[in-house]
């Protein structure tokens, strides 16, 4: 008996050479000024082959005259749609038109990003394509180059720097120059308030601040790492400070970019996106807790808790690292200090522990969110939550602003701590 | 009935009897009513439990008889109309899950081929699309 692994393969054989076959069935068409879709009609009804498009094709409401006793369809179909960029490939008794694909064209973006005023290069801007998603991340002497092809004509990328006024240009725009001198302009401090009555707040710390048992390494082309943290009190706050303890056995000259994320309700994972702009960082420690105040964004920690998530990024086009990752170099240990293309290719190495009742969530540029081991990795992240508390002060605007900006100052830094 | 080939449908949720004629002429009345009408070849003739009129229209539909031609024709139809006659005709859901996919015209003439093969047809002629199988049947949405 013929095993039926070799039945199946002889049928599948059948079934690709009938595909192709039908092309070589014959044609016999009289027709006058009769739409081609109307022709492939005809065709159809004396061949037994039929046709598929999606989309409108315009060559299907070009009349034509036909007047031929014998041709195969192969031919036939050639000299109806000579000129007009379709392709056909057969599947079964049908044959299947579409639009010869426009090539992608790619282009280069390449500048500079310069502090509006001081002159200085700005570093770690972000620079992301607002409908695809991509990005890039300017160089630490604000140099950056983008990768766009023909279909992101019609995109813009937004550059968000921390400090400054974000800006977006059209790619179109970017495509036409050679070279771009991108000035940003720092953001001012915006006091709108003359008289002001608030609760002094609180600071409750929430996340994992364990001792670290071991550290996750963290690629530089995309890849995240999250720490769900529940609002176990039920608090109402903002977001102050998110932390990070860094191994020092990961590049700690990569910088990487922060995201905090509310709860998917129905997954459990990291859902909506709360913190509006693109925060790129670059620590300045070798190894230990890394703070990035987050205040000025007024972010609410919801009474559901939040992710707080750090991605690896690359400066410059991180695609290019891309199925390059070296895993082996992650235990290298001193850095240089330097930021160059070389040292970029693995990023930081966050620590972990044991520590229960959080939970860490990993994501990767080919994968959706998926939940580590819970009580083996819990990623060493924390957050800061600002609550208000029943305390309250009272600052009363003067006439001379300075003595205002004074007192309104003292304010702040009661509020929101050293950042001011 | 006057010598023909007809279909009849009935919707007891809408309460609504259908007859749709593709050959001769069919007399079309109501139980229990002096309702009745002559309906010709190519035309539908409705009634509906709680109406005391027999509405009638000219078949558009040229997949009216798919059941029984099992063969299934479109011609530039909307993609969302497209799935909901796959729908019907396989038996199993064809859903489409991306909004900008619904009105996106589609045509091909279906003969004897399975639910798997439309698939592949489907995917053949449209590279944006991505199509996914479920317990139920096939979301059909835009690549990401």
């Amino acid at each position: 008996m013929m095993p039926k692994t070799i039945i199946f393969l002889l049928l599948l054989n059948l079934s690709s050479v009938f595909g192709q076959d039908i092309l070589n069935r014959e044609v016999v068409i009289h027709v006058k000024d009769l739409p081609v879709k109307n022709v492939l009609d005809q065709i159809s009804e004396t061949t037994g082959v039929y046709f598929t498009y999606a989309g409108n094709l315009s060559v299907m409401e070009k009349k034509v005259s036909l007047n031929i006793d014998r041709i195969s369809l192969h031919k036939l179909l050639a000299d109806l749609f000579y000129g007009e960029e379709i392709i056909y490939t057969c599947y079964s008794n049908q044959v299947i038109l579409k639009r010869k694909p426009t090539p992608i064209k790619s282009f280069t973006i390449r500048g500079v990003l310069i502090a509006s005023g001081s002159d200085q290069p700005v570093e770690f801007a972000s620079m992301q394509f607002k409908q695809s998603g991509k990005g890039s991340v300017a160089a630490i002497d604000g140099k950056f180059e983008i990768s766009a092809t023909s279909k992101d004509l019609d995109d813009s990328i937004a550059v968000f720097c921390i400090g400054f006024e974000p800006r977006v240009f059209s790619v179109k725009y970017l495509v036409s120059l050679d070279y771009h001198k991108i000035y940003l302009i720092a953001r001012p401090l915006a006091l709108d308030t003359v008289e002001f009555v608030a609760k002094r707040p609180i600071t409750e710390r929430a996340g994992n601040r364990g001792i670290a048992t071991g550290s996750l390494y963290l690629d530089t082309h995309g890849q995240q790492v999250a720490l769900y943290i529940e609002n176990r009190k039920n608090v109402s706050g903002r977001f102050k400070k998110v932390n990070f303890y860094l191994s020092g056995k990961g590049n700690t000259d990569a910088p990487f970019r922060i995201r905090i994320y509310g709860v998917n309700d129905s997954l459990g994972c990291p859902g909506e996106e709360l913190l509006p702009d693109i925060i790129v960082v670059k620590p300045n420690e070798r190894r230990g807790w890394f703070e990035v105040d987050i205040s000025g964004y007024n972010i609410r920690f919801p009474g559901n808790g939040a992710f707080v998530a750090m991605e690896g990024v690359y400066p410059g086009d991180y695609a290019h690292f891309i199925n390059t990752t070296n895993f082996d170099k992650e235990e290298t240990g001193e850095s240089s200090g330097e930021i160059s293309e070389g040292t970029l290719d693995y990023g930081q190495r966050i620590g972990f522990n044991r520590f229960s009742g959080n939970n860490t969530w990993h994501y990767s540029v080919s994968n959706t969110w998926f939940q580590l081991n819970r009580k083996l990795f819990n990623v060493m992240i924390s957050a800061e939550i600002l609550v208000h508390s029943s305390k309250k002060i009272k600052i009363r605007s003067h006439e001379d602003s300075s003595d205002f900006l004074s007192e309104f100052s003292n304010f702040l830094a009661d509020y929101f701590g050293a950042m001011w | 009935m006057l010598g023909t080939a007809f279909n009849l449908k009935a919707n007891e949720i809408q309460s609504i009897n259908e007859l749709t004629v593709t050959e001769g002429k069919v007399i079309f009345s109501k139980n229990s009513s002096p309702l009745e009408k002559i309906v010709e070849k190519g035309k539908k003739a409705s009634v509906s439990m709680n109406k005391e009129t027999i509405d009638l229209e000219n078949i558009t539909d040229e997949n009216f008889l798919s059941w029984k031609t099992r063969i299934l024709k479109f011609r530039e139809t909307p993609f969302i109309e497209v799935a909901k006659k796959l729908s019907d005709f396989y038996g199993i859901s064809f859903t489409v899950t991306d909004s900008a996919l619904k009105n996106e015209p589609f045509s091909t003439t279906i003969i004897n081929q399975s639910a798997d093969d439309i698939v592949k047809i489907l995917q053949m002629a449209n590279d944006n699309i991505e199509v996914i199988k479920t317990e139920s049947g096939y979301n059909i949405g835009k690549k990401k």
